[in-house]
């Protein structure tokens, strides 16, 4: 699986006083399971990357290609196979969930995808358990379930007809540190275990660590910084982009300077091991 | 804010027709409709004409939006037409109510679009406050009057993201031919139409959380004060009635 975009330029309310211009010549090339993190502020422009590869929005200049399809303003045939491989979660779930009922919102996709609609029941509930969800919010209304359960059912809606390509917009936004946890032990497994190519835009720095195999720092359209999730241990390039630094290296950066002799870890967890064999 | 294209939508940029008061902006539309309905000179509704494109250009809204609105209307245009030459009117006067169609409409997308919903509901409070000496509450009429008017952007931008939403699990709008086109519709508006109006009562409430309240005078902190060029406004269309007075007091 692959998604390369190639001078990407993507403008919205072109040729009106409220033209904004949010990719600039975006070159970029991914490949493989990984888990691609693009980081960047409300301003960089990353948010519109989901729509460029499902093909819900055009480049203005440049081509998007996902696998055999090529996304340059044109018309695409057979988009709905694109669809299905390349799925998008969007920040807000209130803008994708659209249905009345729970079950309706989840099993949409099959229904429409033709995707072993003969197992729609029990897709239906293995999809709400991967989420952390019970079978008892089948029969719910969207419209009843707190910001955190809308943004599972988004995930759950999004991941039940087994796309090989998933973006997520935001995904830490409205949960809180359980369900982050959780997030990242999903994205891992999607990963691991089932080879899915994960592509990630957040300006949330920890979250990204914690998960990423790869960085794009994005500031204004352009790609400013790339390379393995290692580079945001610079903090210099985060503080520059305007984005936070993660606690966890500040806290090894401070400590190192401080003449402890840690090394950067992933997670609490592992810090907390790191601190105990230091002081040994 | 491409969605602010629609009709009764309000299009915030910074022009001398956006600060205009709007309580003004509404007595000029008054004071249009008494040519409009009184004379038929084409003459003077050509100079009306003229007068309206000139401020569509002053409100920096692309002309296009002003184009659609009226591009929507040609049908009833054509019909117009037909009508009238079934009943042996004049070209002349063809063209003069079809003009008087054309200028209303033009007068009230700009002013749609350069009234934001608080404002057009301040403009429309003050212009029938006299009523409220007869003891008739006239607010919560205004306030759902507009509500309404609010309601049709709040269904188009629902619409948008709710085919975005099925196109990316299925049921295809935007690669796609027209029949297909008309079945995305048709199955996404039931859902459509239960979230804008969900969002409209949002709308609502949180005006209320703000002050809105129907049932006494609202602040306003933001209107816009009247300066000169509200006076020039209404001297322009004030000029307009005058010249019709002058032209029916010579022939």
């Amino acid at each position: 699986m692959e998604v390369v975009f190639d001078n990407v330029t993507y403008k919205e309310n072109s040729r009106t006083p409220l033209e904004k211009t949010y990719l600039r010549k975006f070159t970029v090339s991914l490949e493989g399971a990984k888990v691609y993190t693009f980081l960047g502020d409300s301003k960089s422009g990353i948010d519109k990357l989901g729509g460029l590869i499902n093909a819900t929005s055009s480049p203005i200049i440049g081509k998007v290609r996902v696998n055999e399809f090529v996304n340059n303003g044109k018309y695409i045939r057979n988009v709905g196979k694109l669809r299905m491989n390349a799925s998008v979660i969007a920040a807000n779930p209130n803008d994708m969930l659209f249905n009345k009922y729970v079950k309706d919102e989840l099993s949409f996709g099959l229904k429409y995808f033709k995707y072993k609609v003969n197992k729609q029941s029990i897709r239906v509930v293995d999809a709400l358990k991967l989420v952390g969800l019970s079978e008892d919010y089948l029969k719910r209304r969207i419209s009843d379930l707190t910001i955190s359960e809308k943004k599972k059912v988004a995930i759950a809606s999004s991941l039940i007809f087994n796309p090989e390509i998933i973006v997520f917009n935001e995904p830490s936004m409205f949960l809180i540190n359980k369900d982050k946890e959780e997030l990242i032990r999903l994205i891992n497994m999607l990963v691991t275990k089932y080879k899915k190519m994960i592509i990630i835009t957040t300006k949330d720095t920890s979250f990204a660590y914690s998960v990423s195999d790869n960085i794009y720092i994005v500031n204004d359209g352009e790609i400013l910084a790339r390379g393995p999730k290692t580079i945001i241990e610079n903090t210099g390039v985060l503080k520059v982009n305007n984005l936070e630094v993660p606690d966890i290296i500040d806290f090894v950066n401070v400590s190192n300077k401080m003449g402890a002799n840690l090394s950067h870890t992933n997670n609490i967890l592992d810090l907390i091991k790191e601190v105990y064999r230091n002081a040994r | 804010m491409l969605d602010n294209k629609y009709f009764t939508s309000f299009y915030p940029v910074n022009s001398s027709i956006h600060k205009l008061n709007p309580v003004i902006k509404i007595l000029c539309f008054l004071l249009m409709l008494v040519p409009i309905i009184a004379s038929s000179d084409i003459s003077l509704h050509l100079i009306m004409l003229f007068a309206v494109i000139y401020l569509l250009y002053s409100s920096k809204v692309p002309f296009r939006f002003y184009f659609d609105t009226v591009y929507s209307l040609r049908f009833i245009l054509l019909i117009v037409v037909l009508l009238l030459a079934f009943k042996d009117f004049y070209m002349e006067n063809a063209a003069c109510i079809i003009i008087k169609i054309v200028l209303v409409m033009l007068y009230l997308s700009m002013m749609f679009y350069t009234t934001s919903p608080s404002e057009l509901k301040y403009g429309i409070e003050k212009i029938l406050s006299p009523f409220n000496l007869f003891n008739i509450n006239i607010s919560p009429l205004i306030n759902a009057s507009v509500n309404a008017l609010v309601f049709f952007p709040n269904l188009f931008i629902t619409e948008k993201r709710v085919l975005v939403s099925a196109s990316s699990r299925g049921v295809d709008y935007f690669h796609t031919d027209i029949i297909s086109r008309f079945y995305a519709l048709m199955l996404s508006f039931k859902n459509t139409f239960r979230l804008a109006r969900e969002r409209n009562k949002k709308v609502i409430f949180s005006a209320s959380l703000k002050g809105y309240s129907t049932h006494k005078y609202r602040t306003n902190l933001r209107t816009n004060k009247v300066t000169f060029n509200d006076v020039f406004m209404i001297v322009l269309f004030v000029g307009f009635i005058a010249f019709y007075v002058w032209q029916r007091s010579i022939s």
